[in-house]
């Protein structure tokens, strides 16, 4: 149902001209329509998101949440349970309806498409330019030698302990600490 | 009160007053380390968590008290007549019906100078909580950083374990939450890890099973980089002190597929990976420093059938002997459950040494949904061939190969050659190296190998210089010793100039602090080897043999050839360095009429 709202909506802008203007001139993609077989187009939406409520296959379909699912998920995001039976019963009330946006979802078909992992320059190009290479690690293969008849790799200067970089120079890990001893942070384990 | 609980109540009070006295070490080593920061002197035990930890109490005193809890144990099970001597048949009889199979998963701390996402440098004993940026400390809206710099020990690594390196590899995220991980989620390599396809293969003298017969190759299934947690330390009853000094350090986790079947092969597995890390300089410290762990799942199954059992996983094992004991209580509980027509339940169990069986960390209910997810703020890795072949090209030479080198042209037994290669992180090995290449080369200009020579360094520079060494207490350097002053003393021993003892007093006089060269030791102090004419050697024979005269019967008529020796170490201290011990024996044995 919501495809069709899709292959509506695209045809409707194929019949749409967006320039009031140069209505009148020659447009070879659109047909002139009058402002009011818009106004009335529009008047009535040809789909809501109550539509996903409405059928009855889909609440067949899903089995009903169970309290413990409900408390898993909880833990697992570390939020509180719910205090009284009232609360249990919404909470699972709006996550079972939430459950059928998901599912409008997962009718897409994406047989063969990759997953996205993030939006990011994907080309050969980018792959060459991002690849690790010698060249990009010379300066570290400068600070190592080689010792011994045998091929053994050390550092040539032993990095000096507590040699802060210089971005971090004013910056106290400690400052936000709400409770703290020494220079160590305090966690208290017994509220868990 | 029944035997058993009186046993039971025994038991209870030594493992309380063993708590409470490691607790008092604890203390007192812990005043002992001259730090400045306001650390509380009751610092007990660390949690035994997801954590790498460093388990404090020393690690003699933790064995020491392993032992005797097992003699206890041993005691009282003497004395209430369930001794577990007599059900060592049984046990043996049970092990031929099942069969043990082990993966291993093992943590390692990279060698870097920084940490594998933010500009942070790594630390030793650095103050707690100086080395952290704001990204290590997840403060909303900072962003990783991926230092490449850390790629280098982990390619050494990898190739190391002769593993195939992929191209691209990505970073996932890994939900859990957990004081010691700032993020709620640890980034690791769960879906395409940077190496895969490696193996070790372990030799008898590696210490494997005897039941593995000669070699044993364990395949690798991936080799993935991953981020370290904070050192966290228990202030009971139940306050944690974090230190974010480590968060985000890199390890890499070496995954094994389950081929081990015996109990010594696990541990010697973990002993080898180990080796080859150190070797390649892929780490800066071993499991007893804490800077390598191993994760072991266990399972059992019948002999004879292909499928492999329900295995449960014994986390956080920080040395060798933890990995053996583990898997043996381990393997025994489940053996012991399924005979008595149970079933074993997937669960993580964790192992404290002086444990007699693990213990359930984490049971189903308890499961932890890691709800893995590519993580969105990382790029793909993309590693070049060009750099993947550079360290291939220059890596170390591996354990196996130098032992090979030693006991082939050097000349070593395994166990010297062994002992070298270990001491002193190599070290000791280059000191040999540079002996036996400057003594090669005073002798002849070729290169041909010369096993009897470096045999002779490989004694000095292992019994010789280590019997110095611990009786000073003093740690090895090249320096004590000069390889140049090391040579003169060998070839003028190897030139019958002095002889062995006197060659001894040398290396003694030199490792002291004297800095003349050797020949003007020698001719100052006069220890050149004044040989004895033929006659004086029969005289000196001679006398022996008229004073000793029961030895000499003993020796010509019941054959007893060690008494021989005798009259030749008398000869040698009657001599005073002068008699060659060779000569002594021979002269004796012309005497006594013996051939």
């Amino acid at each position: 149902m919501a495809q069709s709202y899709w292959v509506k909506a695209a045809r409707t802008r194929q019949l749409i001209s967006f320039s009031p203007a140069i209505r009148s001139g020659v447009r070879p993609l659109s047909t002139a329509e009058s402002p009011d077989a818009l106004e009335e187009m529009f008047a009535k939406p040809y789909w809501s998101v109550k539509s996903l409520f409405k059928s009855d296959e889909s609440s067949a379909s899903t089995p009903a949440i169970t309290q413990k699912q409900l408390h898993h998920l909880l833990r697992l995001s570390a939020l509180p349970l719910p205090t009284s039976e009232a609360q249990e019963a919404k909470m699972i009330k709006d996550l079972q309806s939430q459950l059928k946006f998901v599912q409008a979802i997962q009718q897409v078909d994406t047989e063969g498409v990759e997953p996205l992992q993030s939006i990011r320059d994907e080309t050969k190009e980018a792959e060459k330019e991002n690849e690790i290479t010698v060249k990009s690690l010379q300066g570290e293969f400068d600070k190592e030698k080689v010792v011994g008849k045998r091929g053994r790799i050390r550092r040539r200067n032993e990095v000096p302990a507590a040699a802060r970089d210089k971005r971090m120079k004013d910056w106290d890990p400690l400052a936000q600490a709400p409770k703290k001893i020494g220079r160590f942070f305090v966690v208290d384990t017994a509220k868990d | 009160m029944s035997k058993a609980a009186s046993a039971n109540g025994l038991h209870h009070i030594l493992a309380v007053s063993r708590l409470r006295a490691a607790a008092r070490w604890q203390s007192l080593r812990v005043s002992s380390l001259r730090q400045q920061w306001n650390l509380p002197i009751n610092h007990v035990r660390t949690l035994q968590t997801d954590a790498a930890e460093v388990n404090d109490v020393p690690f003699r005193k933790q064995l020491k008290d392993h032992a005797k809890r097992k003699r206890q144990v041993e005691r009282i099970a003497v004395k209430d007549g369930t001794s577990s001597n007599g059900g060592q048949k049984e046990k043996d009889a049970r092990l031929d019906k099942w069969k043990l199979t082990v993966g291993l998963e093992i943590h390692a701390q990279l060698n870097t100078e920084r940490k594998l996402f933010s500009t942070a440098k790594s630390s030793g004993n650095d103050e707690p909580n100086t080395n952290v940026s704001v990204f290590d400390l997840a403060f909303p809206g900072s962003q990783p950083e991926f230092q490449k710099a850390t790629l280098i020990p982990a390619l050494r690594a990898a190739l190391g374990l002769s593993c195939n390196v992929h191209r691209e590899s990505r970073f996932d995220r890994k939900h859990y939450y957990y004081q010691d991980q700032p993020a709620g989620y640890q980034i690791t390599q769960y879906y395409k890890p940077f190496a895969i396809d490696g193996r070790v293969t372990l030799y008898d003298h590696d210490g494997i099973a005897a039941e593995d017969g000669q070699s044993v190759d364990i395949a690798i299934k991936q080799v993935q980089m991953e981020q370290d947690t904070a050192k966290s330390t228990l202030q009971p009853p139940s306050m944690v002190f974090l230190d974010f000094n480590r968060v985000g350090h890199p390890l890499i986790e070496i995954i094994t597929h389950p081929q081990i079947h015996h109990v010594q092969t696990a541990s010697a597995c973990v002993r080898k990976i180990q080796a080859i890390l150190q070797a390649v300089n892929a780490v800066t410290t071993g499991m007893e420093l804490g800077g390598l762990r191993a994760d072991v799942n266990v399972s059992i199954s019948l002999k004879g059938s292909e499928e492999l059992g329900q295995r449960t996983e014994i986390k956080n094992l920080s040395s060798f002997k933890a990995v053996e004991d583990a898997i043996i209580a381990e393997r025994d509980r489940q053996i012991a459950v399924l005979e008595a027509g149970g079933s074993i339940a997937g669960e993580t169990r964790g192992w404290t040494l002086g444990s007699i069986e693990t213990k359930k960390l984490r049971g189903k209910e308890g499961e932890v949904d890691y709800r893995y997810m590519p993580d969105p703020d990382i790029p793909p890795l993309f590693i070049g061939e060009d750099l993947v072949n550079h360290i291939g090209t220059s890596l170390p030479v591996l354990p196996d190969n130098t032992l090979a080198d030693l006991t082939t042209n050097s000349g070593l037994t395994t166990k010297d050659a062994k002992t070298l290669i270990s001491l002193e992180d190599g070290e000791r090995l280059d000191y040999f190296d540079e002996v036996r290449s400057l003594w090669s080369s005073t002798r002849s200009s070729s290169l041909s190998p010369s096993p009897a020579f470096d045999k002779i360094v490989g004694n000095w520079v292992l019994h010789e210089m280590g019997g110095l060494l611990s009786a000073a207490a003093t740690p090895f350097s090249p320096e004590l010793v000069p390889p140049e002053t090391m040579v003169d003393i060998l070839s003028n021993l190897n030139e019958d100039r002095i002889t062995g003892t006197t060659a001894k007093q040398l290396l003694a006089m030199v490792f002291d602090g004297d800095k003349r060269a050797i020949d003007t030791i020698i001719k100052d102090e006069n220890l050149e080897l004044q040989r004895l004419s033929r006659d004086e050697y029969i005289a000196m024979a001679q006398g022996l043999i008229d004073e000793n005269g029961e030895k000499v019967k003993q020796i010509q008529q019941k054959r007893q050839m060690g008494k021989l020796m005798w009259f030749v170490g008398q000869m040698m201290r009657q001599g005073e360095g002068k008699v060659e011990a060779g000569k002594a024996q021979a002269t004796l044995k012309e005497l006594l009429g013996l051939d």
